[in-house]
């Protein structure tokens, strides 16, 4: 039987004034003329709702810069979801907090890069700590439900504890910090951003730590980094099982990171509902369940616990997205990863990284793989 | 059973205003929604929270629901509590004292 979708990620488009090196958007980015009109995203919402999602995120790029964006949050009021805005909180003046809240916006989740301005600066490539700080304030003034997230990583990580008292500082109500993950613009930067066991080791602790200071007051969301793990996290809660994406272009993907697996092709929902996507698209059904599974997944008794890892991991490390995830110790690709951190762990601290940017996501795409290329 | 102690019986609880409680359209069950998360109500969740106004303390709501399922407050109090305890570690309810609702 096909599962029930109870969250949509809408990236409303890839247009975004940060230019962090771990963004989760493909190298391709999508250009404002490709971008779907206001009528399709209504609609999608509404197809959304009879398909029973439950939770909205509107994202991007940056979705402030979306000219439709209170239209799209109206709609998802109005079909009874729950909307989050995951924003850079630049453009978030308190004027538009106020015209957000008026359409219906439930929630403000609003990124960090760092706890203090020079490194958030630095990560983000722009200057943006000082604008984040703002729009917090006005989030509140608009008397919305403020969350923040932080993508930990090599340059950050060591700053954990600082990170969550900033949390704290804004009157952040949920604080998630999740480990850079390896799709989008991470995985050429992957060298620059791994963080060192040692600081894994720590941060560990410190979020264990405060999460038990602040029980009540703040919800700490913390996810390890799965490099340093020996099974996979079981991502996405399996294969087109809970959730779907929306990209600008309106390409139907069951996870944001899905276009790492090139042999996929997306339906979009200017052709074809949600409905027919999420139960008959090729793309969905593909890693859908168990049957796809080789050795050691398929026999493995964990198999219905962690759905064989990340599928778009494993197609970018191993190149077949069916294989097992690597970081899995029972993987005998397993060594692939065992290999990126020992040359990790040589890497310089200052190591340098690519920005996200259009003119690189041209040369990024058309480059060969980058497994052989040493530093970027 | 750990958040027992953190609400008083003269607490008076409501949802924060963040957190939504509607039907599902597709069972039609209620549940609730807030940022990243849903929870399906039970018959007994729903009693509770339909007396969860902002206005009636915690022990109110206790006997309120006593004399309404005809069990003894003592019995209930723990189930409440308990109820209550995981929405509140949730970040999902208000707690006001009896004096400011």
């Amino acid at each position: 039987m096909t599962p029930r979708p109870y969250g949509l990620l809408a990236e409303l488009t890839h247009a975004c004034p940060l230019r962090c090196p771990y963004c989760s958007n493909p190298l391709e980015l999508a250009k404002r003329s490709e971008e779907l009109p206001v009528a399709v995203w209504e609609r999608v919402m509404a197809e959304a709702a009879e398909l029973g999602v439950l939770q909205v995120g509107c994202s991007g790029g940056e979705p402030l810069l979306y000219h439709g964006l209170e239209s799209v949050i109206r709609r998802i009021r109005s079909e009874g979801m729950y909307s989050n805005l995951i924003t850079s909180g630049i453009g978030l003046t308190l004027e538009r907090a106020l015209r957000l809240a008026e359409a219906g916006l439930d929630a403000v989740q609003v990124s960090f890069q760092s706890d203090e301005r020079e490194t958030g600066d630095q990560i983000a490539g722009a200057r943006a700590h000082d604008a984040k700080l703002a729009a917090c304030e006005a989030i509140h003034h608009a008397k919305l439900t403020l969350g923040i997230n932080v993508v930990l990583h090599r340059r950050n990580v060591s700053n954990l504890r600082e990170i969550i008292h900033l949390a704290e500082r804004v009157g952040a109500m949920r604080l998630e910090l999740a480990n850079v993950q390896f799709a989008g613009w991470a995985w050429p930067n992957r060298m620059a951003l791994l963080p060192l066991r040692d600081q894994v080791i720590e941060a560990d602790r410190i979020a264990e730590e405060e999460s038990a200071r602040l029980r009540d007051r703040m919800q700490i969301v913390y996810v390890m980094p799965d490099f340093y793990g020996s099974r996979p996290k079981p991502c996405l809660h399996g294969w087109a099982q809970r959730g779907i994406t929306v990209n600008p272009r309106g390409d139907v993907l069951p996870c944001q990171a899905a276009e790492a697996i090139s042999e996929l092709r997306f339906e979009n929902v200017r052709d074809h509902s949600l409905r027919e996507i999420w139960s008959d698209s090729d793309a969905f059904n593909r890693f859908r369940g168990t049957d796809w599974m080789l050795d050691p997944c398929r026999s493995c008794p964990e198999r219905e616990v962690d759905f064989g890892g990340c599928r778009c991991q494993a197609a970018l490390l191993t190149g077949d997205a069916r294989r097992a995830d690597p970081v899995c110790a029972l993987s005998p690709d397993r060594p692939l990863v065992d290999a990126i951190l020992r040359r990790m762990e040589t890497e310089p601290a200052d190591s340098t990284w690519t920005y996200r940017s259009a003119s690189t996501s041209a040369s990024l795409t058309g480059a060969p793989p980058l497994e052989n290329s040493a530093r970027m | 059973m750990k958040h027992l102690a953190d609400i008083s019986l003269n607490a008076v609880p409501s949802l924060k205003p963040h957190v939504r409680m509607q039907p599902d359209r597709i069972t039609g069950r209620r549940m609730l929604l807030y940022p990243e998360g849903a929870i399906e109500l039970d018959d007994t969740g729903i009693a509770i929270l339909e007396l969860c106004d902002g206005q009636r303390s915690l022990g109110a709501v206790v006997s309120e629901l006593a004399e309404e399922y005809e069990v003894e407050s003592s019995v209930l109090t723990a189930d409440v509590m308990q109820f209550l305890g995981e929405l509140k570690s949730r970040g999902l309810l208000n707690v006001g004292t009896g004096n400011q609702p």
